[in-house]
């Protein structure tokens, strides 16, 4: 099989484009490096710059001058970082509640492909995979003061006066909560499904067999052998509230007033529609610094399924 | 699994469970759907009855009042070139990551996790400050690159399980035989690869189509503004037109709808491969 070129050719071209073993050189990963630290490692180290910095629309080109830890301070001191905080972090644990145990039971319940079971784990994934943008607009549509949710309950007479659900204390976040469980809740279903796969099935028919009930079956065989899963969603899912803002965007806007702001909204809020590029900054490397906390564990996870 | 399935009836439970999720993720689209037909400017009605005046005109106004269409073309640039971006970028690198020494590839997996991770607002801010000083914002080529760069690390993680599929043997032996490093590539590992591809690229394709939060910042003129951006402002505006709003939401949909029903079975697997598998 081996081509036939003049023999003084062929073993220099394979020396300098070729290790011995046939494996790839570095000029294969070198456009993606170059590229990546363009678009996205240099703009890290301007963003780090930046929140040590005052930058406003004037300054944005010339850098702005360095006022040390002031934007950090700043922050920590604002009245409202508390609540934003808190916000996230009930928004990321919203977001598990519904998303791990729904997702998981409709990969349970669907695991049989019947037709119908089949169609409703077809239309799941899509409004997963439609834009987000649609999705939300349908969402803030039903979740509108004279929208769908409202003129059900009120036909079913359930309620007289409609629910702001936008507008009323907690229930903003709540609702934006429960859109971003929404969509997450296909995706966990998809892995859920695949990993229910590998559930050891002669465990299962053993102890039906043995007279275990559904529950202890359940507990015993298909949860043990699925926890693995189970983690690396959460870890995902917790990062994703805090580094993720376009439903809460879409939705309410972080309002009314900061009723629905979380961490990565105020962020983006500070930079474009406040004009503080450094405040927004400043928000964002904290952020950063959360996420690294979740990638950690979750590479050590990625590192272990690929093991096996 | 298929003893079982021959013996299997489905249990109550789970028909409970997957009429709720027929109702949670249908509704929705329904509501849509239902809505988009009503009289441009009004409150829909989700009632039954509001179905009798049913028309499309919100979906032709779409294009012949507002003059949409071009949006639908920004899109398709934006994404297309974001996806092509990717792949070209991502195949080559990816494959070199499937064969490095475990040691090496768990090292570099936390640095392409940790990107992936970035939150939205920490690329974006000084990537604008960045644009800015390239001379790139208000252009599409902005959008695309600044795209392509924060979801490349993502395309990687998801192509990863793919080329490591791939035993290195494979590489030993057409070395032996002479192939160089790119013909080996080209002709031999992309080949083995290319259902992944495919699936990675389509995934790829549907994200960007998607993407408001880039576009709405780093483009200027709202001309060149891709659909799903174009709804931001409409979501936004003092009084919303509720069925002109859905009949657009409708229409960025249908691209990604037509995508979905060919693809369904491959996304799906790919999905669930990349994001734990790993």
């Amino acid at each position: 099989m081996t081509t036939v070129t003049s023999p003084t050719r062929t073993p220099r071209r394979r020396k300098r484009l070729n290790s011995p073993t046939g494996l790839p050189r570095v000029y294969f990963v070198l456009p993606a490096t170059v590229f990546i630290f363009f678009i996205v490692g240099y703009p890290m180290f301007e963003l780090f710059r930046m929140s040590f910095a005052t930058v406003t629309p004037a300054t944005l080109l010339t850098g702005g001058d360095y006022v040390g830890f002031d934007n950090y301070t700043a922050l920590f001191n604002s009245p409202s970082f508390g609540d934003i905080a808190v916000r996230t972090a009930v928004f990321g644990l919203i977001v598990l509640l519904i998303a791990l145990p729904g997702g998981l039971a409709a990969a349970m319940a669907l695991e049989k492909r019947t037709k119908f079971f089949g169609f409703t784990y077809g239309l799941m994934v899509l409004m997963w995979a439609l834009p987000p943008i649609v999705n939300a607009v349908a969402w803030r549509f039903i979740f509108f003061q004279d929208g769908a949710l409202n003129e059900i309950l009120r036909g079913l007479g359930i309620i007289d006066e409609p629910i702001f659900f936008l507008l009323d204390g907690w229930l903003p976040l709540l609702s934006v909560s429960f859109v971003a469980g929404w969509v997450a809740l296909p995706f966990a279903a998809v892995v859920f499904r695949a990993a229910l796969m590998d559930v050891p099935k002669e465990q299962l028919e053993a102890a039906e067999v043995d007279g275990a009930g559904a529950a202890s079956r359940f507990w015993n065989i298909t949860f043990p052998s699925i926890s693995p899963t189970v983690y690396i969603l959460s870890i995902l899912f917790l990062s994703w509230a805090v580094r993720s803002f376009d439903f809460t965007f879409v939705m309410t806007g972080g309002g009314p007033g900061e009723a629905s702001t979380t961490l990565p909204l105020l962020g983006y809020v500070k930079a474009f529609q406040l004009a503080d590029f450094s405040g927004g900054a400043t928000v964002a490397v904290v952020t950063i610094i959360a996420v690294l906390i979740f990638a950690l564990p979750y590479t050590r996870s990625l590192g272990k399924q690929s093991d096996r | 699994m298929k003893k079982r399935a021959r013996r299997f009836r489905p249990s109550v439970p789970a028909y409970i469970v997957a009429s709720l999720m027929i109702v949670l993720y249908g509704s929705p689209l329904a509501f849509l759907l239902l809505g988009s037909g009503q009289t441009a400017g009004t409150l829909p009605s989700v009632s039954p009855a509001s179905i009798t005046d049913y028309s499309l005109s919100n979906y032709v106004d779409y294009f012949v009042v507002y003059g949409n269409g071009p949006s639908l073309w920004n899109s398709a640039v934006i994404a297309l070139g974001t996806t092509t971006l990717i792949m070209a970028f991502g195949l080559p690198a990816a494959y070199w990551l499937s064969r490095l020494s475990p040691f090496a590839s768990s090292a570099l997996l936390i640095i392409v996790v940790f990107l992936q991770m970035l939150p939205q607002a920490a690329v974006i801010i000084p990537l604008y400050r960045v644009l800015a000083l390239w001379g790139l914002i208000g252009n599409r080529w902005g959008v695309i690159i600044a795209l392509a760069g924060s979801l490349l690390p993502w395309a990687l993680l998801l192509l990863g399980p793919y080329f490591r599929s791939i035993p290195r043997e494979l590489n030993e032996a057409s070395a032996v035989d002479g192939a160089g490093g790119l013909r080996q590539f080209w002709s031999i590992i992309l080949p083995l690869t290319r259902n992944g591809a495919i699936t990675i690229g389509l995934l790829t394709f549907m994200v960007t189509w998607g993407d408001f939060v880039y576009s709405i910042n780093l483009l200027t003129k709202s001309a060149l503004y891709p659909a799903s951006a174009s709804i931001v402002g409409y979501v936004n505006a003092y009084s919303v037109d509720w069925p002109g709003l859905m009949a657009a939401s409708v229409i960025t949909a249908i691209p990604i709808l037509i995508v979905f029903l060919i693809f369904q079975r491959r996304l799906t697997e790919g999905l669930s491969a990349g994001s734990v598998k790993g």
